[in-house]
């Protein structure tokens, strides 16, 4: 052993200490590599994410200015577009930057930009004007059609629009909800509230439908129509076996509409231009007592009673083009409502009543939309929508800004 | 004695660091099987598909079967289309999730793409405007199940 200590060679202690070390390094190396890869991975993900939400929150704000701004001002007016740089978004280290650039005529286009970390995203989409009117008929509760009838759609602006696609759909959930009779078709889609099975929820009799059947992934906002402030007249309108006409500047609050027949028939005419009246109290029609609202003319009803017509009575727009916006009704009074509208030929005209129940008796076709809580279709021929609704301007009732062709890089 | 003690601690050093070694390059396939395994790229893959068409689909109407197997979205075509016009359609068939994308008037598919294979169960859900797929990957060696939610922006 001795010998061996003494002797001169090299031992291979150490190099082999050394070698054991630099695995064990660059094993230890590897592993916090793939740890550190992982991290990286991970934080990048993470504000990949965080500056997506960021960019959609620019969107969403620009969104919020736009619409806010609607119903300020009549005529609606923009001093200025949404514009903002560098908003700190709360509980997050996410910015954003968010511009919207056009016009009314041509369109509006967002953009937004969210950063978080060393992450950036952009987003932009097209925001266009929906109104109140995307359904021929929109019930809150039920929908009743009667049997027969044909529902489709038609263009009062456009005649040479062909497309004759018209929806119908209620945001309830309730078993048989819908109710289709026998003979019924439908030239769109038939649609159930949110999280409803149109399977139960839709009653089909022997109906035909072109579209689907299905529950809407969220139920339309029907927002509360307030009557415009009109002069208070401080009176009712009446009309007993005679015949009373309004214009433009009988526009005002009255406390009911009466109309009676003595012999002859109580008629109330619109006529050279557009009037609105607020109704405080109830409309009746007595038999064979008539609404008329001459070609050329239109009505805007704000009513806070209720709506009664006898026998024989009618509501008529007598708009060549059935123009749907030749007569409107809106349900303004506190608690349910019902309107019992009659017409002894054609109905033309729309309904926004989500706090009524509302049966509709007609002698012909109609023409336009409805907005109700309960409805149904007692009498009368087919139901058109009007395709001319889908064409909204800023100063209409219920309008609203909401995205459309979404892009993001 | 001296040398043979030498080598007894050499020999076990050396056996524990042979140990070490080994364990730690299993651990570390392991963890490189988990971080980039087909199961976890798919996953992403599947995620990102869905993120892309569900983002920009329209929110007015989605297709869900009672049961969940499939799902079908509507978007735009271009700028220029004034309504819906295009679908796509997620779902699973024979341990692939497709997604089959075509014009909605008239009804003809256009393309269906293999988005990922292995897919051992994927269940779609609607929580209001944002949809939620459930997906399940599995290639006999590693299981790996994302829930990925996906919110509708376009009106």
């Amino acid at each position: 052993m001795k010998k061996l200590l003494q002797q001169k060679r090299r031992g291979a202690a150490v190099p082999m200490a050394l070698i054991a070390i630099m695995m064990l390094l660059a094993m230890g190396v590897g592993l916090l590599s793939l740890g550190m890869n992982s991290r990286i991975y991970a934080a990048r993900t993470s504000s990949v994410i965080a500056a997506r939400c960021a960019a959609d929150a620019g969107l969403a704000m620009a969104l919020f200015e736009m619409n806010d701004s609607l119903g300020q001002t009549k005529p609606w007016k923009l001093d200025a577009l949404p514009k903002a740089s560098d908003v700190k978004l709360p509980y997050s280290d996410g910015v954003c930057s968010y511009e919207i650039k056009g016009d009314l005529g041509g369109g509006y286009v967002a953009t937004s930009t969210g950063t978080s970390g060393s992450a950036q995203r952009t987003v932009s989409a097209n925001l266009e004007l929906k109104g109140l009117w995307d359904n021929a008929v929109l019930t809150k509760a039920d929908l009743i059609l009667k049997s027969g009838t044909r529902l489709d759609a038609y263009n009062s602006a456009n005649p040479l629009d062909a497309v004759t696609i018209a929806d119908i759909a209620t945001q309830s959930v309730a078993d048989s909800a819908v109710v289709l009779n026998s003979g019924v078709s439908v030239s769109g889609d038939v649609r159930v509230g949110r999280g409803g099975n149109p399977d139960t929820a839709i009653k089909d009799l022997g109906a035909t439908v072109d579209g689907w059947k299905y529950a809407m992934p969220e139920n339309q906002e029907l927002p509360d129509i307030a009557a415009p402030a009109l002069f208070d007249m401080g009176t009712g309108i009446t009309a007993k076996g005679a015949t009373v006409t309004l214009t433009p500047a009988d526009s005002g609050k009255y406390t009911d509409i009466a109309l009676k027949a003595t012999g002859d028939p109580g008629i109330l005419v619109v006529h050279g231009g557009d009037v609105e009246l607020h109704i405080t109290g109830n409309i009746d029609l007595g038999n064979s007592c008539e609404i008329v609202v001459e070609d050329g003319s239109s009505l805007k009803l704000y009513v806070d009673g209720d709506i009664a017509c006898d026998n024989g009575s009618n509501i008529w727009a007598e708009d060549s083009a059935k123009n749907a916006k030749a007569l409107t009704l809106y349900s303004t009074g506190e608690g349910l409502q019902t309107f019992d509208l009659e017409a002894k030929n054609e109905w033309v005209g729309l309904i926004y009543a989500p706090n009524a129940d509302v049966t509709l008796y007609a002698g012909g076709d109609l023409y336009g939309a409805t907005i109700a809580h309960n409805f149904e279709l007692k009498s009368g021929g087919d139901y058109h929508y009007d395709r001319a609704l889908k064409t909204v301007s800023p100063d209409d009732e219920g309008v609203r800004f909401v995205f459309t062709k979404w892009n993001e890089n | 004695m001296e040398m043979m003690v030498t080598m007894a601690i050499m020999a076990i050093v050396g056996l524990a660091i042979g140990v070490v070694i080994v364990d730690g390059q299993t651990s570390w396939n392991t963890m490189y099987g988990r971080a980039n395994s087909d199961v976890m790229t798919q996953g992403y893959a599947a995620r990102k598909k869905l993120d892309a068409v569900v983002r920009g689909a329209s929110r007015q109407r989605f297709m869900i079967a009672n049961n969940g197997s499939w799902i079908e979205a509507y978007t735009f075509e271009s700028d220029a289309s004034t309504e819906v016009d295009r679908y796509w359609r997620f779902y699973e068939s024979d341990g692939d999730l497709l997604a089959e994308y075509g014009t909605v008037s008239p009804r003809a598919t256009l393309s269906v793409d293999t988005v990922c294979e292995n897919v051992s169960e994927c269940t779609f859900s609607q929580n209001g405007k944002a949809i939620q797929m459930t997906l399940t990957l599995d290639d006999g060696n590693q299981t790996n199940t994302i829930v990925s939610s996906v919110f509708a922006h376009n009106y």
